[in-house]
């Protein structure tokens, strides 16, 4: 009878506690096999949890900074506790199952799974009914790379930008499909603040979901960007993985770096996550420059199919405007900002295909001059919009006009690092010269890929050796150099500008050449011709700082043209400027040059580059030649 | 002097590598009709569309074709009157126009296009009622 007893209660006990031992047999089966395949070390949990060693730090760490991306208190740390932890609340039980592991970490969670063939049916059931309504809602069937280029007249947005798109399935345009985006958030910060903080980190990043539509809005309405769009060859399967990892990074906000923790590195990791063999985002530990991330990407890849072409509303402008006689242009321009009416005889007298062109070119006139604020009186008129529309309205359908795009796509440019070795004479001393260019592109670079007239280059040193003297010695660093040459046409006046702030080598009297801090700023207008060159002309001030100056400062202004023409197109490039420049503070001095430059691209990596000048500075006038090599790295 | 070189220099450097920063001011400066010009376009952009597949606008496909149109105004009215353009064709998978109804659609933004925009006060949310109502219109037919 006790034993009958006993053996009741024996079996109650056993029949209780069974279960709970199970599962905690289980997860520590599942602990201890993650640690025999040593997974918290794999690079795909690194890159889950977004570990990596950035510039400033020692050991490895999250870029993620806030909490809840991690479930243990040292997860950011230690890839190993988030791992055990990860494992360990699978088993819990909760109230709403959107709170589990699985439907907040799904990423994660398969991953684990399929490394460890964690048996479901050991597990709590969950029900992530929002994550799946939210795929359900997005619809994925594609992804595509975007590279908004560089705007017209900011070359230094030729660092430009990247995001992804989401395509969307049975859509006749992308117009609707929703993209992903990572951007820093600065709070309308300027200037110094801005500078320290996005460079040495303080500012967070986010990722964030966005219609299409709004981006082109941004980029290709109000900055004048055309874009390029590289549809990525990443299977159902893939994709799927993607967004599974997306939902778990909307939440979460980064640390943020300019250089080399921005938008282009985070798309590249993510991409990474979704395909763990591609191995992208290691050639951007010091920069990701967004171009070269869809370099890199073609490069090491082959992920990208093909590349569409998606042309700024500046850009169908001013190409749709080509297509009329340069009188119905006026005509359009004049009916844009009401120096006449829709309904004069000029118009009227037209034929009904004349006319829709020319009232479609007024109209696409006024809203350019609408979405860039341009705001003369007259030019934000809202009647007059409804006018033409109507107007248009009863006009017969127009052919659609093709856009050209350009003859090479950025990824199609070289790349921004830059080594240069250069033999010269100046005067009677033959030197040569070593330098190096962070980034980006210079007028005299080959300009395939690159936005026409447009310069940017960043940290530029420059060593020189005088081998009959036997000497060494700095001769220059630019710390930075802009020049915008955008053209003015019918219906764009962009201001041409430039902006150069370098320590470098100048003669002075007795040929001695000293090194002047110089900071140069200028203002113009260029035209580009026909036959695709350039011609520009402005005015210039520049400051100056060193010793043989009267309290080590100079102030001087003065002209510079520049003419621009490619023999060859692509191939042969020549260059002809003149500078004059009057010092009237701190030295009273007219100092001109002239110059010839030539260059010649030999590969996608090299150009030849032979710069003769004729000029005096501050001291007699001599003839400085120099042939220089360059590699882009 | 050479605080000035300093400061000057690091801003550069700031403009020049701010690739990747924000875009949240400027969407602001859409059109919503033609006389207004100012509204906030990034409204929409926190949530994700639906539809369904009964041929009929629901409340939140009105919801998203206001916030398309406001966002769009000018290249959406100019694709109205001409009876082409990307942007109909969007607004017309908005509006969950079948396929062999879109030619329809289109040719009615053009010939209608007078009637779908009164006056230059037309608002979005006035531009999407007259829109369903000529829709209605086509379906019977």
């Amino acid at each position: 009878m006790t034993i009958q007893i006993l053996s009741f209660f024996l079996s109650i006990i056993i029949l209780c506690c069974f279960p709970l031992t199970v599962k905690a047999n289980y997860l520590t089966t599942l602990q201890q096999h993650a640690e025999h395949l040593n997974l918290a070390k794999d690079q795909q949990w690194l890159k889950l949890l977004h570990v990596s060693k950035t510039l400033f730090s020692l050991h490895a760490e999250s870029l993620v900074t806030n909490n809840h991306f991690f479930l243990h208190p040292q997860g950011h740390v230690d890839p190993q506790a988030e791992l055990n932890t990860l494992l360990a609340q699978l088993f819990i039980s909760l109230e709403q199952d959107k709170d589990s592991v699985q439907c907040r970490f799904p990423a994660r969670f398969l991953w684990l799974q399929q490394q460890l063939a964690i048996d479901s049916e050991q597990l709590p059931q969950r029900h992530c009914q929002q994550l799946k309504q939210w795929l359900n809602e997005l619809k994925v069937n594609g992804i595509t790379l975007v590279l908004p280029v560089a705007y017209l007249n900011n070359p230094p947005s030729m660092f430009g930008h990247s995001f992804l798109r989401l395509d969307k399935a049975q859509q006749s345009t992308d117009l609707l499909a929703y993209t992903v985006n990572f951007s820093a958030i600065t709070e309308q910060e300027q200037g110094i603040k801005f500078a320290i903080k996005g460079l040495f980190g303080g500012y967070s990043g986010q990722f964030s979901l966005a219609p299409y539509y709004e981006l082109l809005k941004q980029y290709s309405d109000i900055e004048s960007r055309d874009l390029w769009e590289y549809p990525l060859d990443f299977n159902q399967q893939e994709i799927q993985y993607l967004l599974l990892h997306l939902w778990e990074l909307l939440p979460a906000t980064f640390d943020y770096y300019f250089i080399n923790k921005n938008c282009s590195f985070q798309l590249l990791t993510l991409l990474e996550v979704a395909r763990p063999n591609l191995k992208l985002s290691h050639f951007f530990n010091i920069d990701a420059i967004p171009t070269d991330t869809v370099r890199i990407l073609i490069e090491e890849s082959k992920l990208l199919k093909k590349r569409h072409y998606r042309p700024a509303l500046v850009t169908k402008l001013t190409q749709k405007a080509q297509l009329l006689a340069p009188k119905l242009q006026q005509l359009a321009k004049a009916i844009a900002t009401q120096t006449v009416t829709v309904d004069t005889p000029a118009i009227i007298k037209l034929e009904d295909q004349a006319q829709a062109q020319v009232i479609s070119l007024a109209f696409d006139y006024l809203s350019y001059l609408n979405t860039n604020k341009i705001k003369h009186q007259h030019t934000i008129n809202g009647s007059l919009a409804h006018q033409l529309l109507v107007a248009r309205s009863f006009l017969p359908p127009l052919d659609k006009v093709e856009i050209i795009p350009p003859n090479f796509s950025p990824d199609q440019g070289h790349a921004g690092n830059r080594l240069h070795v250069a033999y010269g004479y100046e005067g009677l001393d033959h030197y040569v010269q070593l330098g190096f260019r962070w980034s980006y592109h210079d007028l005299s670079d080959p300009e395939m890929g690159f936005v026409k007239g447009s310069q940017v280059e960043f940290f530029k040193p420059s060593l020189r050796y005088y081998p009959d003297k036997n000497q060494f010695h700095f001769e220059s660093f630019e710390l930075i150099n802009i020049q915008s040459l955008p053209s003015i046409d019918t219906f764009t006046h962009p201001l041409s500008w430039q902006i150069s702030l370098a320590s470098k080598h100048f003669r002075f009297s007795n040929k001695q050449r000293k090194v002047v801090g110089e900071l140069k700023l200028g203002g113009g207008a260029s035209y580009h011709t026909k036959r695709g060159g350039i011609f520009s002309a402005s005015a210039l001030t520049s400051l100056m700082l060193a010793k043989p100056f009267e309290q080590y400062t100079a102030i001087g202004f003065g002209l510079a043209l520049y003419l621009q023409q490619d023999i060859i197109p692509h191939y042969w490039r020549a260059v002809m400027d003149a500078e004059m420049m009057h010092y009237v503070q701190g030295i009273k001095q007219r100092v001109y040059r002239y110059g010839l430059k030539q260059r010649l691209t030999l590969t996608k990596t090299q150009a030849l580059v032979l710069d003769l000048n004729y000029g005096n500075e501050f001291s007699e006038p001599e003839f400085v030649g120099q042939l220089e090599w360059r590699v882009y790295f | 002097m050479k605080n000035f070189y300093y400061y000057s220099g690091l801003t550069l450097i700031a403009i020049s590598l701010s690739s990747c920063s924000t875009i949240t001011d400027s969407i602001a400066a859409s059109t919503q009709t033609f006389t207004k010009s100012t509204t906030n376009g990034t409204e929409s952009s926190t949530r994700v569309s639906s539809s369904n597949d009964s041929g009929s606008a629901t409340a939140t496909q009105v919801e998203q074709a206001v916030a398309f149109a406001k966002i769009n105004w000018m290249k959406l009215s100019s694709n109205m009157a001409q009876g082409y353009g990307e942007h109909l064709m969007a607004m017309a998978d908005i509006m969950n126009i079948r396929e062999p109804q879109k030619p329809l659609f289109y040719q009615m933004t053009k010939h209608k296009f007078k009637q779908l925009f009164p006056s230059t006060e037309t608002t979005a949310e006035q531009l999407i009622m007259h829109l369903t109502i000529e829709v209605a219109k086509l379906k019977k037919v």
